[in-house]
């Protein structure tokens, strides 16, 4: 037996962060808003595709510590970002319910590359109902009480749900791409997309739009009232070389708080 | 979060396997064969690795190992019962050194097509898999 995809993916310097940019749509021409960042797993494996590593690394139960690495490599690539940018991390949720030291790990990786926590908000991801809800929201209260901001990710699909809602009271609602995708054709996926604004609007939570990859659905999410979003055709996730190139091209965002 | 996904087999194209073994030297000998006589090839040497690729992706065919480690046996099965529920009209080829009837009849269940005696020449595993291509 040789070495397991998991040691494989926790084996230092084997994970490649990736940069999306996430802009604010509304006004003349594009600006930054902020980037997500995602992780690839090791070159030549199945975990260079994110979706086959996390699909594997919740199946092993893995969360934690494959969720330290993403945070860690995403860390120290963000830091070599100019002009200061607000950056997003993925974390599942029961990463936060079962690693009470989680938090304060983040926020001192923050802090040794230099990233101020105003510039952070943590993606919450999740795809088992959280069993432990006070662990989770200690977790979320630690965030909050160091200056991070909280999305809830996947929005209209798999557990992102009305209880995760509830639950995470996020600042951000990021809406899958599923529901996004072809929403300019598609009368449910409006109506789904407006049930979202309103219930972002009553949480005084924003409203991401995932997925953008038509001009027609970009058209629609605006005339919805959704101002940010992300997607391949405004800007596919780049490695850090090639942002560090193009980063003269973007609006450098003023600031992240909630308009 | 991004998601990709993958078709099995749209018209024109190379059919789409997945092999599942804990031998990695193995896994590398078959994906050169089977590349190179025309298929697209994924390799899962854990069960969970083979799971989060059909999770994602789809598959004509799965050809998986019975036995993925000493210590867990039969994980085979549990990666069939999985694309039994999950992909029903993936086609699934079990290799085994140690097939008992007991363990070829519950894989049958789950629609196992072939259960091969390992060790299998690789042109006999060939011919099974495009067998239950239906070619």
């Amino acid at each position: 037996m040789g070495t397991t995809l998991l040691e494989a993916i926790l084996e230092p310097g084997s994970l490649t962060p990736m940069f999306q940019p996430i802009f604010n749509l509304g006004g003349i021409g594009l600006k930054l808003h902020s980037y997500e960042c995602l992780t690839r797993g090791p070159r030549g494996t199945s975990a260079e595709s994110a979706a086959v590593m996390f699909e594997y690394v919740r199946r092993k139960r893995e969360e934690v510590s494959v969720d330290r690495a993403c945070v860690q490599t995403a860390m120290q690539a963000a830091a070599l970002l100019p002009s200061e940018p607000c950056i997003s991390v993925n974390v599942h949720v029961r990463t936060l319910v079962r690693d009470r030291d989680f938090v304060s790990d983040l926020l001192r990786m923050a802090e040794e590359n230099s990233i101020a926590p105003w510039r952070l908000t943590v993606e919450l991801i999740e795809h088992m109902c959280p069993c432990d809800v006070q662990n989770l929201w200690r977790a979320l209260d630690e965030l909050r009480t160091a200056g991070l901001r909280l999305a809830l990710d996947d929005v209209g699909s798999g557990q992102s749900n009305y209880s995760m809602i509830l639950d995470c009271q996020p600042d951000a609602l990021k809406v899958d791409a599923y529901v996004v995708q072809g929403c300019h054709a598609d009368k449910h996926r409006v109506a789904a997309l407006e049930s979202i604004v309103a219930l972002a609007r009553t949480f005084d939570s924003q409203v991401i739009a995932e997925g953008i990859q038509e001009p027609a659905d970009l058209d629609t999410v605006l005339g919805l009232g959704i101002n940010l979003g992300q997607g391949f055709m405004l800007g596919k996730p780049m490695s850090i070389q090639t942002l560090l190139k193009r980063s003269q091209s973007f609006v450098a965002p003023m600031a992240c708080a909630r308009a | 979060m991004e998601f990709g996904n993958g078709s099995a087999i749209l018209p024109g194209m190379r059919p789409r396997i997945l092999i599942v073994d804990d031998l990695k030297e193995i896994l590398v000998t078959m994906r050169r064969y089977f590349v190179a006589h025309g298929f697209d090839v994924d390799c899962a040497s854990e069960r969970e690795e083979a799971e989060a690729l059909i999770g994602v992706n789809e598959y004509a065919v799965v050809v998986t190992d019975l036995q993925l480690t000493p210590v867990r046996s039969n994980e085979g099965l549990e990666i069939v019962r999985l694309l039994h529920h999950e992909s029903p009209q993936t086609k699934i080829i079990m290799l085994t050194a140690y097939n008992t009837e007991e363990v070829e009849k519950e894989a049958g269940k789950y629609g196992v097509s072939s259960f091969l005696k390992k060790p299998v020449p690789l042109p006999v595993l060939r011919d099974a898999v495009t067998e239950s291509l239906g070619r």
